[in-house]
């Protein structure tokens, strides 16, 4: 085994355990840790089996770290892409939130005022 | 009758104009409720309307022109408004004119209809560059609706019930004022323009400046292209009162 792929062993494991640790904590909701999970059980792989990563190349005939920034780009590409989904979701739902508190005051400001006089 | 008319007005960073606003729609059409939706402004509007005795509906932040119109919607719905009538904040849409806006909306000659500044000769002025635009919008939408419209930027509107129970749910959120057209289009609402007379802005600029505008035909077009491939929902699925 090359140091290289021991290094890459260690940190896969370090970022698999990580986001692990966070899904378990709930410091990521379900929802949204799927590919979270995916990218590290990915990692974890070609950590373990270095060899896929070379198997890989020689189908595709492209080198090593081509395959390997290939494999990683797309993983972040697809987190990045779910991100912008997210955040629109949020959006939107937020903007529903502010205009029903704007309406709700106005009708409690209107009741109060009836109320009163 | 209680509840029948609500005349619309966003508003952000209008203090200056605002109360004059609201005193001329007041003269001009007595019978009508007015809100001012504040969306957000840093300055005194939201006082300045209150203390005119308007309605106004304060946005926590500024949400830009169409969240602003349609938190007007959903307040004149859950009142049981019939007619809303869309007016700016800025003392452009001159408050005389409301009534000729909204004529064909009482008459149930349309659901929603357009005070349009070139239908007839005024002496409404504008950089080249924004008429060229303004002129390249009025023919897609003419095409997309397939119908003449001459003025698809204008926010000087009136609308029925019908229209503002889907607008409250469906309503483009920035730049709302050409891409709603295609809204209304594609759920079938009938839409109409009348001529009106615009004046010059009083106070403040268009927040649409010459380094947005080539930012905001970018986003127009592409909302409209993106609309068509849409497939838009249709006003009576399932829409519920207040």
């Amino acid at each position: 085994m090359h140091r290289i792929q021991v290094y890459g062993l260690a940190v896969s494991i370090v970022i698999f355990v990580l986001i692990f640790e966070l899904v378990r904590r709930q410091k990521i909701r379900e929802e949204y840790s799927l590919l979270w999970i995916c990218t590290g059980f990915m990692l974890l792989v070609t950590g373990i089996f270095p060899k896929l990563v070379d198997a890989i190349s020689l189908l595709t005939q492209t080198y090593y770290l081509t395959t390997l920034l290939i494999i990683g780009f797309s993983f972040l590409f697809f987190i990045v892409l779910h991100f912008s989904v997210v955040i629109s979701r949020l959006t939107e739902r937020l903007t529903l939130l502010m205009q029903e508190v704007s309406i709700l005051r106005a009708r409690l400001e209107e009741k109060e005022t009836r109320g009163d006089s | 009758m209680k509840n029948e008319i609500l005349v619309i007005i966003p508003a952000y960073n209008e203090e200056k104009s605002i109360r004059g606003v609201i005193e001329d729609v007041r003269r001009h059409l007595p019978g009508a409720d007015i809100l001012v939706v504040n969306d957000g402004s840093e300055d005194a509007t939201g006082r300045v309307a209150r203390r005119a005795g308007v309605i106004v509906l304060d946005l926590l932040d500024n949400l830009g022109i169409g969240v602003a119109m349609q938190t007007g919607f959903k307040y004149a719905l859950q009142k049981g408004y019939t007619i809303a009538v869309q007016c700016d904040g800025d003392g452009q849409h001159p408050a005389e004119q409301i009534p000729v806006v909204l004529r064909p909306v009482t008459g149930g000659d349309c659901d929603l209809s357009v005070g349009s500044r070139f239908l007839k000769k005024t002496d409404y002025k504008a950089s080249l560059p924004r008429r060229l635009g303004m002129k390249l919008f009025g023919a897609i939408i003419s095409f997309v609706v397939g119908q003449q419209m001459t003025d698809t930027t204008s926010g000087f509107r009136a609308l029925n019930r019908g229209l503002i129970r889907y607008f409250s749910m469906y309503y483009p959120y920035d730049y709302p004022e050409v891409e709603s057209l295609v809204f209304v289009h594609k759920a079938g609402f009938r839409l109409r323009e009348v001529p009106i007379i615009m004046r010059q802005r009083k106070n403040g600029v268009s927040s649409i400046t010459r380094r947005k505008s080539a930012y905001y035909m970018i986003k127009v077009l592409l909302a409209i292209f993106l609309d068509l491939l849409r497939r838009l929902p249709k006003p009576k699925e399932g829409v519920a009162d207040a």
